[in-house]
């Protein structure tokens, strides 16, 4: 990671950051669900 | 406890903190000790961001947290991704290309130096009472283990910790940290393997989940099912995701203790990646240790357990009371045992009923320990006349007495470690903010040698300080939720100046500590005020404050940008 990242590829990589909070959060619901 | 055990425990942070400050060596001037000669890969600086945050009290007492409430903590950590993305999307690039020490820097670049001064002594005194709970922790397993007197811990964890941090500055506080996450996540594997082979024959993995499920310990998502409850329940989605944003946006957009972690990456880039670490890592990391909890609440439905997790100290207590109350205390003790011989029959009818199994009697005689416990608690509070309770001792008392030859020796090292990665951070961060932010502001014509000189001047300081301060926190409460009270009075006002600055350019000049000063006075007025014992309102059977802490953030944020703004319109207005 020398040479400066592609604002594109971040703003990716922003996005699928986002999407892993939110899927956790569905998955966490869905064991609460199940097991509780 | 086995000689490999010891080794373990003596050779693993040896060699942590040696081969630490072998690989700081390097850094000899000022930026190379403050922040590693801003030199640092993004994986290196994302562990020791994890590592900072995940102290000793990490591994125990949230452990101990998921045997009392299940994964109830885990909400805190729910937010972190997305704060996260807007952290990297503003506050990292600034910092880092600005090339700043501290975050307050900025504060003075865009109000004035006493917006500067103030933001840095809030940090100081958040900070500086959060320290010291840093060296609580493993002064607990110390004392298990060899009945060390918990002053002893403290000051050897202490001095250790001050010692190689004065030597190595940054640069050691981050070779550790890495070592420590490696260690860590080695611990809690190996931690909850042991607790599943713990488990009696005939009762499984799945087994052991379903009864943790009965006992109301698996609730990772709680939805508030009104209003009151989203603000006074500490643990719900609401408070979640609109608390925490602002407790993380804080903690790791102000709090230098974070900021100076990723001020010492290579690159923007790398500072950024640095942060997305814990965005991924985090949430899976504190599932893992309160279901490590959840299943040691399971665990020890199987295996005898003490109703008080002190129990040398209870021994000791009883032996000095009078021939009535011990004979009271006994009587408790007895009854105690035989809820619990009734609980693991119960457990055991449950888990040959399978699937579809009735969960009430299981509860009623959770319910019927959990109140012969709580009464031998206040027993012993009241025959030991103290406060102090015994949350922070179940961990340890689980893998004192369960884990294998070598993985224990494994466990305990790793709590030594995370104690001590996490307070060498803190000291190089209060050191380094007293030192940019107070220090060089009286004596500005400073040369950059006795700066460097100053600041190992001041982590002795600080490291004296946690060491003191760590003799008063016991009575605080679980260590946990201490340290995330005391951060969240804080962190909302210290990211609400930042936030002015950005949102409000009219805000300016006096405007900064104004502002600052108005946040933080309305969280302590909703801790000490709003919060005060006559106003508490029951939730879930329990009389609690009204205002969760995890609001605390959203109040002092808040309260800043509304307060700027509203200075800054009034000067408009005059003139």
């Amino acid at each position: 990671m020398n040479e400066e990242i592609d604002p594109r590829v971040w703003r990716r990589i922003y996005v699928a950051t986002l999407a892993y909070g939110v899927l956790t959060i569905a998955v966490l619901w869905w064991f609460t669900a199940v097991f509780d | 406890m086995h000689w490999l055990d010891w080794v373990l425990i003596v050779a693993l942070p040896v060699y942590v903190v040696a081969d630490s400050v072998r690989r700081a060596s390097q850094h000899k001037d000022l930026e190379g000790f403050l922040l590693a000669g801003r030199s640092v890969r993004w994986w290196a600086v994302g562990m020791s961001v994890m590592a900072t945050q995940a102290s000793a009290i990490t591994m125990i007492s949230i452990a101990s947290h998921g045997y009392e409430h299940g994964l109830r903590w885990l909400h805190v950590y729910l937010a972190l991704p997305f704060a996260m993305v807007i952290l990297c999307t503003t506050v990292v690039p600034w910092f880092t290309r600005a090339r700043v020490f501290t975050a307050y820097e900025y504060l003075e670049r865009r109000f004035n130096a006493p917006t500067r001064v103030l933001a840095s002594i809030l940090f100081l005194i958040s900070r500086g009472i959060a320290v010291g709970t840093s060296l609580y922790a493993p002064s607990i397993v110390l004392n298990l283990v060899l009945g060390t007197p918990q002053w002893l811990a403290i000051l050897l964890m202490g001095g250790v910790s001050a010692a190689y941090t004065i030597f190595g500055g940054n640069a050691a506080v981050i070779f550790t940290d890495v070592k420590q996450m490696v260690v860590m996540f080695l611990g809690i594997g190996c931690s909850l393997w042991a607790v599943i082979a713990g488990l009696p024959e005939g009762v499984g993995f799945h087994d052991a989940m379903a009864l943790a499920g009965a006992s109301n310990r698996l609730e990772a998502i709680h939805l508030p099912p009104d209003v009151g409850e989203a603000f006074a329940d500490r643990y719900n989605l609401v408070a979640a995701m609109v608390g925490g944003v602002f407790l993380f946006l804080g903690y790791f957009g102000a709090d230098q203790s974070q900021v100076q972690r990723y001020l010492a990456s290579k690159s923007v880039d790398h500072a950024k990646a640095s942060l997305l670490v814990s965005a991924f890592l985090k949430v899976p990391m504190q599932f893992a240790i309160l279901l490590l909890g959840a299943l040691i609440y399971v665990f020890y439905m199987f295996t005898p357990a003490p109703p008080v997790f002190r129990a040398g100290d209870m021994e000791r207590v009883a032996a000095a009371a009078t021939a009535e109350e011990r004979a009271a205390w006994n009587t408790l003790l007895q009854d105690y045992r035989a809820a619990a011989d009734r609980r693991r029959e119960i457990a055991l009818a449950f888990v040959g009923d399978g699937e579809g199994a009735d969960p009430a009697p299981l509860q009623q005689a959770n319910e019927r320990v959990g109140e012969l416990r709580d009464a031998a608690l206040a027993t012993w509070q009241r025959l030991a006349q103290t406060k102090e309770k015994d949350g922070d001792f179940i961990f340890p008392h689980f893998f004192l007495a369960n884990l294998p030859i070598g993985i224990l020796g494994l466990v305990i090292a790793a709590i030594f470690i995370a104690a001590m990665s996490s307070l060498d951070a803190q000291l190089n961060s209060l050191a380094t903010s007293s030192v940019m932010d107070l220090y060089v502001k009286v004596k500005p014509q400073a040369p950059p040698d006795e700066i460097l000189r100053m600041s190992r001047w001041a982590t002795l300081f600080w490291g004296a300080f946690a060491t003191v301060s760590a003799f008063y926190v016991a009575e605080l409460g679980q260590m946990i939720e201490v340290v995330n009270v005391i951060g969240s009075m804080f962190y909302g006002s210290l990211f609400g100046v930042f936030l002015l600055g950005w949102l409000c350019p009219a805000a300016r000049t006096h405007d900064g500590w104004i502002a600052l000063a108005s946040g933080f006075a309305a969280t302590a007025f909703t801790e000490f005020v709003v919060n005060a014992e006559p106003n508490h309102v029951l939730v879930d059977g329990k009389l609690v404050p009204p205002v969760g802490f995890l609001w605390y953030n959203v109040i002092g944020c808040v309260g800043v940008v509304v307060v700027g703004n509203v200075l800054a319109l009034l000067r408009r207005s005059r003139s």
